[in-house]
């Protein structure tokens, strides 16, 4: 049930079609874990916050450093030196009191993934590093958790959204082991697609509209231009190959 | 009269279009070297076949187009 306060709140996207006070109630029953409060966790969990997810749990061990700022907007000048997960939780409270907001200070790794993802509904890879992507992959997979993938480099950015058992993985996509590096980031990049990551989770959450699913997102930011890669699951997959199922898009 | 028949043989090549908007057209031994680079040089790029835009990881008989993806994959 929501209250007068969240229904004037909400208003504007309760009366979208197909999303309604029922979608809203989904929304704040709904538990995001957000990986990362950087780039992409920033631009995501402020609109999932924003949007009335009832809790989100934001995992990062990095202390905010000057040269973070260009990206990563929940981070602001007086932050610099403090815990990220601090720095996150003050400013997605400024934004809606109402959504619980659970920080973390941890690094992710294979020996609390299991426990810190526990009872959460959704992940969003919020992350800098492929190794912890595929962590997170194999535990979303592991758990029946979906997980919705986004990744920044210079002006270029790619999402896409996993359905465990049902969709291509993000082993299915990368097979790689790419190293850990500086990156070039301008920081409109990561807001784009963690603007598409937090629409993702939303439309999921309520049940609307079409999922990026078995399609890779590429973004290029210089030429303005979106374009899709068809990806299929691999019955090979070593994270999803054994989970069988039918290739699917569906909610 | 005599009519002479000239043998052209022709040589299938793929077009390669970068996603950086850049594109050529080579062999197809040079579209698998292009390809086997992008795969062994573990930075997340991709290679799509340009018809069907589906990721590939072979250049197949029926492939005319690759679109390749070079940069690496980043994060927040």
């Amino acid at each position: 049930m929501l209250t007068r306060g969240e229904r004037e709140r909400y208003d504007r996207q309760i009366i979208i079609r197909g999303f309604g006070e029922e979608g809203q109630q989904k929304l704040k029953r709904a538990k995001v874990f957000i990986a990362g409060a950087g780039g992409l966790g920033s631009a995501a969990s402020m609109y999932l916050a924003a949007a009335g997810v009832g809790v989100i749990r934001v995992v990062d061990h990095d202390r905010v450093e000057l040269s973070n700022l260009n990206r990563q907007v929940l981070h602001w000048d007086e932050d610099i030196g403090r815990r990220k997960v601090v720095s996150a939780t003050e400013k997605l409270k400024k934004l809606n009191q109402e959504a619980e907001i659970e920080a973390i200070e941890e690094m992710i790794t294979e020996a609390n993934i299991s426990q810190l993802v526990a009872d959460f509904d959704l992940i969003v890879d919020a992350m800098d590093n492929l190794p912890t992507r595929y962590l997170l992959n194999k535990v979303a997979l592991e758990k029946n958790i979906p997980f919705f993938h986004g990744a920044v480099y210079g002006f270029e950015g790619r999402a896409m959204t996993i359905i465990p058992g049902k969709t291509a993985c993000l082993r299915c996509v990368y097979r790689g082991a790419i190293p850990e590096e500086k990156f070039p980031v301008i920081g409109v990049t990561p807001a784009v697609i963690g603007c598409i990551q937090a629409t993702e989770v939303i439309k999921y959450i309520v049940g609307t509209g079409q999922l990026l699913t078995n399609r890779l997102l590429i973004y290029d930011g210089l030429n303005i231009k979106f374009t899709e890669f068809r990806v299929k699951k691999d019955p090979n997959c070593e994270h999803c190959g054994n989970l069988g199922g039918k290739e699917t898009s569906e909610h | 009269m005599k009519i002479a028949i000239a043998e052209i043989s022709m040589e299938r090549t793929i077009k390669v279009r970068f996603f950086t908007g850049k594109s050529k057209e080579v062999s197809v031994e040079e579209a698998k070297r292009i390809l086997e680079e992008i795969y062994n040089d573990p930075l997340g790029g991709l290679v799509a076949d340009g018809k069907t835009n589906e990721v590939i990881w072979q250049i197949g008989s029926d492939v005319e187009e690759i679109i390749v993806l070079e940069t690496m994959l980043g994060g927040g």
